[in-house]
C-alpha cells in the first residue's frame, strides 16, 4: 500500500470549507504517522462505498481495568494494515479541563509514537479521547500516562468519568464549586469507575448554574446544576441604565421571554415574582450587570438523562430540588454530606433490580417514580413533577401501604 | 506489567484480610460458574454476586464479592469484556481481532 498523505475524492471535499477540518488534521498527522496514512485510505473507501469498515472489539483493555479502552478493528486489514487495530482510549481529564502546556505536550509526544497521533479534546464524555492504537501498545500507553499523572476514564458498564464546567475557576455564575465536586466524586468512586458493576453506564455531570455548560441535563444520568433559593438580586439603577443608555427593550427581550412569565416591567422598575421563577438564568444572562442570582446557593440534583439506545432520548428530572453544597449545613435540608448515601441508595437499587443495559432513567420509568422514591427513601415533593398530568382520571389509593416496600 | 499480589486491604472499614480465605473461596466458585457457562452464557458482576449470595448465604456481601472479582481479574484467570454491556469471562482471543505486525 502506497503512503497516502492527501485525501482525494469525497473526503478531500471536507478540506475545502471555511470550518476546521478533521481531514486536514489527519493529513497533517499522516506526514509522520503510518496509522494516519491508512486512516485516510480507509475513510476514502468508506466515503466512496458508503459503508463502515470498522468492527467492534469487546475484549481489549489494560490489566485490572474493565473500562477506558474501546476496542476497534478494521475489516480490511490486508489493504490497510496500519489501522488493522484502531483502539480508542479515554483519559480522565482534570476537573474543568485545565492543563499546563507541558502536560499536553507530553501526551502529544507519547501519542505520536504509540498511536495514530490523532486525539480529541474534549468530547461529550469529557475525557481526552486518544484515537487509534494497537493492542500491544495499550499497556505501554497506560504506563506512560500513569507516569504523567493521568489515569484512564470510564467506558462500558461503569461510572463514566465525572465531568464539570469551569465553574468558580473562571465563571461568576458558579453557584457551587463544580471542580471540587467532580474531583471528589472521581476520587471517591475509583472502583466504580474502573470495574464494571452496573447494569449499564452511569454518568455524573456538574454545572455551576442553570446555563448548564456541560449539558448535564441531557447528557448525564445524575445531573448537578447550580441554583439559588432566595430572590434574584436587582440593581435598580443598572436596570434603568440598560433601558436608557443601552436601549435594551426590556419588555421584549427579557420580560416576554421569561419562561414562567413571572416578571413585569413598567418602564421604570422591574418586578420579579420569585416564587414563580424557575431559575432559568435568562434574565440574568441578558442583564448581567443589573441582575444577579440570590445569595442562598446550592444545587439541584436531577436524574435520568440518556441518549436514545434502548428507549428514546430523555432529559433528567428533579430528584433533590436543593442541596446545600458547603457548610454551614442545616439539619432539615439535604447537604453535600448526604450525597454519598444518596448515590449509594440509587446504585444499590438499580444494581440489584436494573435489567442488563437499562439506564437508571429507563429503570425509573419501568418501576415508576413513586416506587423508586420509596425504595431509596425519599419523600415525593412538588418539584419532582416533570409535567402536569394530561389524564383527567385521577385515582387515589386509600389502603395502607405499610406492608409494601419491606424488602430485605 | 505483572499481576499484583493480593495482600488484603481495608475497604470502607471492613478488614478483607480477615476474610481472605472466604474471598478466595468465593473467587473459586465464581470462576467455576464462569467456566461452566463459557461459550453459552455471559455473566455480569451483579449476576455473579447474586449467585454467590445463594451459595454462601449471609456471607457473600457486596464488598467481598467485589474483592473476589478483583482477584479473578488481577490473577488473569478472567477478563472484563464488552459486548453492549460489560461482562466477566475467561480470557479468549476475540473473533474480531486482526493480527498486528507487533504481535
Ligand atoms: C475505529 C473506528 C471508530 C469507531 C468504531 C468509533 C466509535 C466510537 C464510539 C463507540 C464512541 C463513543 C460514543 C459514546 O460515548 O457514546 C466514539 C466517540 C467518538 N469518536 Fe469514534 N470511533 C471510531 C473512530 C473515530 C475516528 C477516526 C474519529 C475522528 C478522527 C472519531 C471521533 C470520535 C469522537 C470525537 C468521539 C466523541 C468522544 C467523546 O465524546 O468522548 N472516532 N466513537
Ligand atoms: C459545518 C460544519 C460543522 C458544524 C455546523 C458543526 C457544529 C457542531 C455543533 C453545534 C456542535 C455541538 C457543540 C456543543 O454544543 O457542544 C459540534 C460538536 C462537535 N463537532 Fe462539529 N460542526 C461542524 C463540523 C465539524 C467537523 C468537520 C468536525 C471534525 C473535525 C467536528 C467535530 C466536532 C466534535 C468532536 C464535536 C464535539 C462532540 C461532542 O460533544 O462529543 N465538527 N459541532
Ligand atoms: S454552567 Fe454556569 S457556572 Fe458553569 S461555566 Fe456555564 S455559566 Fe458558568
Ligand atoms: S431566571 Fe428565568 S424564570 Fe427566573 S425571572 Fe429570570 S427569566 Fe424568569
Amino acid at each position: 500500500m502506497a503512503e497516502t498523505t492527501k485525501a482525494t475524492g469525497k473526503l478531500a471535499e471536507l478540506t475545502t470549507g471555511p470550518y476546521p477540518s478533521f481531514v486536514k488534521e489527519i493529513e497533517a498527522a499522516a506526514e509522520n504517522n503510518k496509522m494516519a496514512q491508512d486512516l485516510i485510505g480507509l475513510l476514502e473507501l468508506s466515503y466512496n462505498e458508503k459503508l463502515c469498515h470498522w468492527k467492534h472489539g469487546g475484549i481489549v483493555g489494560v490489566m485490572g481495568y474493565g473500562g477506558g479502552v474501546i476496542g476497534r478493528y478494521c475489516d480490511e486489514p490486508e489493504k490497510f494494515p496500519n489501522v488493522s487495530h484502531f483502539h480508542t482510549l479515554r483519559v480522565n481529564q482534570p476537573a474543568g479541563w485545565f492543563y499546563k502546556t507541558e502536560a499536553l505536550r507530553k501526551i502529544c509526544d507519547m501519542w505520536e509514537v504509540r498511536g495514530s497521533s490523532i486525539f480529541n479534546i474534549h468530547g461529550s464524555t469529557g475525557d481526552i479521547v486518544l484515537l487509534g492504537t494497537t493492542t500491544p501498545q495499550l499497556e505501554p500507553v497506560f504506563n506512560d500516562l500513569t507516569k504523567m499523572g493521568f489515569d484512564l476514564g470510564g467506558s462500558g458498564s461503569v461510572l463514566r468519568t465525572p465531568s464539570c464546567c469551569v465553574g468558580p475557576a473562571r465563571c461568576e455564575w458558579a453557584m457551587y464549586d463544580t471542580l471540587k465536586c467532580a474531583y471528589e466524586q472521581t476520587m471517591a468512586f475509583q472502583d466504580e469507575l474502573h470495574r464494571p458493576y452496573f447494569p449499564y453506564k452511569f454518568k455524573f455531570k456538574f454545572s455551576g448554574c442553570p446555563n448548564d455548560c456541560v449539558a448535564s441535563i441531557a447528557r448525564s444520568d445524575m445531573s448537578f446544576i447550580g441554583t439559588w433559593k432566595d430572590d434574584i438580586q436587582i440593581d435598580k439603577d443598572k436596570v434603568l441604565w440598560y433601558a436608557e443608555e443601552k436601549k435594551l427593550d426590556i419588555q421584549n427581550v427579557v420580560v416576554d421571554r421569561c419562561p414562567t412569565k413571572c416578571m413585569a416591567w413598567d418602564g421604570k422598575e422591574l418586578h420579579i415574582d420569585n416564587r414563580n421563577c424557575s431559575r432559568c438564568m435568562h434574565c440574568i444572562n441578558v442583564m448581567h450587570l443589573a441582575l444577579k442570582p440570590g445569595k442562598e446557593r446550592g444545587c439541584t440534583i436531577l436524574l435520568g438523562a440518556k441518549a436514545p439506545i434502548l428507549e428514546g432520548a430523555q432529559m433528567s428530572s428533579v430528584l433533590i430540588p436543593f442541596m446545600k453544597m458547603e457548610p454551614p449545613y442545616n439539619e432539615d435540608e439535604p447537604s453535600y454530606e448526604d450525597l454519598p448515601e444518596l448515590i449509594d441508595a440509587i446504585w444499590e437499587l438499580w444494581g440489584e433490580e436494573g435489567k442488563n443495559r437499562e439506564r437508571v432513567g429507563e429503570f425509573i420509568q419501568r418501576i415508576g417514580m413513586s416506587n423508586f422514591l420509596d425504595a431509596i427513601g425519599l419523600e415525593p415533593v412538588a418539584e419532582m413533577v416533570k409535567h402536569p398530568r394530561e389524564n383527567p382520571y385521577v385515582f387515589y389509593e386509600l389502603g395502607d401501604d405499610e406492608d409494601e416496600g419491606e424488602e430485605e | 506489567m505483572s499481576a499484583p499480589e493480593f495482600d488484603g486491604v481495608i475497604i470502607k472499614g471492613i478488614n478483607i484480610m480477615a476474610d481472605k480465605a472466604l474471598v478466595e473461596q468465593i473467587a473459586d466458585a465464581m470462576y467455576k460458574m464462569i467456566k461452566d457457562a463459557a461459550g453459552q452464557k455471559q455473566y455480569k458482576a451483579m449476576d455473579l454476586q447474586k449467585a454467590m449470595r445463594e451459595l454462601f448465604p449471609g456471607k457473600a456481601d457486596k464488598k467481598i464479592c467485589r474483592e473476589a472479582i478483583k482477584i479473578l481479574i488481577t490473577s488473569e484467570r478472567c477478563i472484563y469484556t464488552y459486548f453492549g454491556g460489560s461482562y466477566i469471562e475467561l480470557p479468549h482471543v476475540e473473533g474480531a481481532a486482526n493480527p498486528t505486525k507487533e504481535g
